[in-house]
């Protein structure tokens, strides 16, 4: 059975659960199972600055719309609430997140800016979105496992913790675009090095399906606020990975 | 080849070996199924019991096929109308490339017009080859486009384009074209050497450079038998090391799943063999697929009782037209993957989708049949075979 089976397995479960229950589950339109946040890797490193009080210096590597005009920042992408998160949750930690991404980068040019443009940075924590351009390009799935590899070799040679994020779902993308192999991918990566990874794939395909979220058939008028509440979940689901594996 | 068949008339598939058929069926079974997204029937596929997957199956048997039928034709009739033949397949299998193209860019134009969300700026990067038509076009006629589901084509068409030379050369010298081969496999892994495609900076999913070993070592053994040379050896010693070659497999590949599902297992060997690379045909696949290719050759007598049974006739019948039944399977996979994507991946609708999608594949191969028996004039030993197709579908 694969990852994929048996998230649908849990999926459905977890709907029966929901429909149960009813509306009590209903009132956070975040939520997703458990599971889907569930991880075995954690962070110690970057725990043990939250204890120190230590500043906590995080730099996110991405394909993510985060790479537009200074102004328009804050609401095309989920670093910037992100960054809110993290604030919130670590009051006595001097936070900095730092955003390196770039549009349309496969994870080997991403892999490639790493000693240029994330080294430097000295960051404490790299969080690695990546995948979608390389599913969108059908890159050879075994290249883009190796990369992965390569990129966390590299981070870990400099002390750096590392969360890997996959890619996001919608209907109409997911039609067009064969996701399996790269999700796979990420996921036996974080399985064999004990990277932290998060499920951003499995998660919004979570709230396709319990209509939690529709992306597809969108009114241009709600666009632009669908866009926000999206990217506000994944920061407050993600900064809540973060600090279960920073415990 | 199927079409071969209907080309040399029914004496030809009366001597075929039916478990060419019966396996080619099955394999073009399984790509369907495993091309379903999250389908729970990838389970029974090959892939989940080792390295290798049905798309080795269907390489290797199309190639022992192509071998055996065109081989053939070339004694009989000689280099050009087996060059004539196998070129008419080609160009079927590229008019098929062709409809699915544009049926993809159906597909895409549709969702790109409709599905204007800013938040999947990236993944609609997918679509911009609708800015560029006049170079997309081109580079689909010219097999250089391979979106999602279109690169298993190109790779057989490109092996069948240049099948005429090769088969010339294995009449003369297999060991030689064999030769050859292997040395066009080592140094693609050797440089690793890619087929660029489009758009820039992609490759063919298939490696023809690779996978060209596989359909060769299945026209060497195919011609090998219309030469009328026995080439596998048999001997307690080779089935005992293929078996462990398949065991080994079986248990790494099951250690990875339980790892995958519990902490407490190791995942054996990983480090070492994954990723396990299916566009350069990694090693470990070949090996693993020979090994089970030798197993079934040497304990699965053409005979078996299997190969008769009610149960295994539609399966044959596909074997049998895997060109249509191919690219038919291509077909629906786009159209179950939609299915499946749009009703959130529930479990009646993958139960539907396969229920549909290989029931479609054997009646269409049904219908072929009956198309080419019309065409030819019956024999009495598939009105047989007809009649046990009917009480399958009727028990269906």
């Amino acid at each position: 059975m694969t990852r994929l089976q048996r998230l649908g397995i849990g999926l459905a479960g977890a709907w029966l659960l929901a429909a149960a229950s009813g509306p009590a589950l209903a009132v956070d339109a975040c939520a997703v199972p458990p599971e889907l946040l569930a991880s075995e890797a954690t962070l110690p490193k970057l725990g043990k600055r939250v204890i120190e009080r230590a500043p906590l210096k995080v730099v996110f590597v991405g394909t993510s719309y985060s790479a537009v005009p200074e102004a328009d920042k804050s609401r095309s992408s989920y670093v910037g609430p992100l960054r809110n998160e993290l604030v919130r949750h670590f009051p006595s930690n001097p936070v900095t997140v730092v955003d390196k991404s770039v549009p349309r980068q496969t994870a080997v040019q991403m892999a490639d800016r790493f000693e240029r443009d994330v080294l430097p940075e000295k960051p404490h924590l790299v969080i690695w979105q990546t995948g979608t351009t390389d599913a969108v390009r059908q890159v050879d799935p075994a290249d883009f496992t190796r990369v992965l590899m390569h990129g966390h070799k590299l981070l870990r040679k400099a002390g750096i913790e590392l969360v890997l994020m996959s890619m996001q779902y919608a209907r109409g993308t997911a039609n067009l675009i064969r996701f399996e192999p790269y999700n796979d991918a990420l996921d036996t990566v974080a399985d064999m090095k004990g990277v932290v990874l998060f499920h951003r794939h499995e998660i919004m395909r979570h709230w396709v399906s319990t209509g939690q979220f529709e992306f597809d058939d969108v009114p241009p008028a709600e666009r632009e606020a669908l866009m926000e509440r999206a990217h506000g979940c994944v920061a407050s689901l993600m900064s809540r990975v973060i600090r279960t594996a920073a415990r | 080849m199927s079409g071969a068949a209907d080309a040399a008339g029914s004496t030809a598939r009366s001597e075929r070996d039916l478990r060419i058929d019966f396996f080619r069926g099955l394999a073009l079974i399984f790509i369907f199924i495993d091309h379903v997204p999250g389908n729970i029937l990838s389970v029974v596929t090959i892939g989940s019991f080792g390295f290798s997957d049905a798309a080795e199956v269907f390489i290797f048997l199309s190639g022992y096929s192509a071998a055996f039928v065109y081989g053939r034709v070339q004694r009989a009739r000689g280099f050009i109308v087996a060059l004539a033949q196998i070129w008419k397949r080609c160009w079927q299998l590229y008019v098929a490339h062709i409809f699915l193209f544009v049926v993809f860019t159906a597909e895409v134009a549709y969702i790109a017009a409709r599905f204007r969300n800013p938040m999947f700026a990236e993944e609609m990067n997918v679509a911009n080859f609708l800015q560029e038509p006049h170079i997309a076009v081109m580079m689909a006629l010219s097999l250089q486009f391979q979106p999602a589901f279109m690169d298993i084509l190109p790779l057989y068409i490109a092996l069948l384009l240049l099948f005429p030379f090769a088969l010339w050369g294995i009449e003369r010298s297999p060991a030689l074209v064999l030769a050859i081969s292997v040395a066009a496999y080592v140094v693609q892994w050797w440089f690793n050497f890619d087929m660029p495609a489009y758009p820039e900076g992609s490759n063919w999913f298939f490696n023809p450079f690779a996978w060209q070993l596989l359909f060769v070592i299945g026209a060497v053994i195919g011609h090998a038998t219309v030469a009328g040379r026995r080439l596998v050896l048999r001997g307690w010693p080779i089935i005992a090391a293929a078996g462990a070659i398949v065991a080994g497999s079986l248990i790494i590949v099951m250690s990875w799943k339980l790892a995958n599902i519990s902490p407490r297992v190791p995942a054996l060997l990983l480090d070492e063999l994954w990723p396990v690379d299916k566009t350069d045909l990694a090693l470990v696949r070949l090996v693993h697929f020979l090994a089970v290719a030798y197993l079934v050759a040497v304990l699965v007598p053409p005979e078996h009782r299997m190969l008769r049974a009610p149960a295994a006739y539609p399966v044959i019948l596909c074997g049998q037209n895997s060109l249509h039944i191919f690219c038919l399977s291509i077909f629906l996979c786009v159209i179950g993957h939609l299915a499946v994507v749009q009703l959130d991946y529930a479990f009646w609708v993958q139960a539907l989708v396969n229920g549909f999608g290989i029931g479609i594949m054997m009646l269409t191969a049904g219908i072929i049949l009956v198309q080419v028996d019309r065409a030819n004039g019956k024999g009495p030993d598939r009105r047989v075979n007809c009649a046990a197709f009917g009480r399958e579908l009727s028990a269906a």
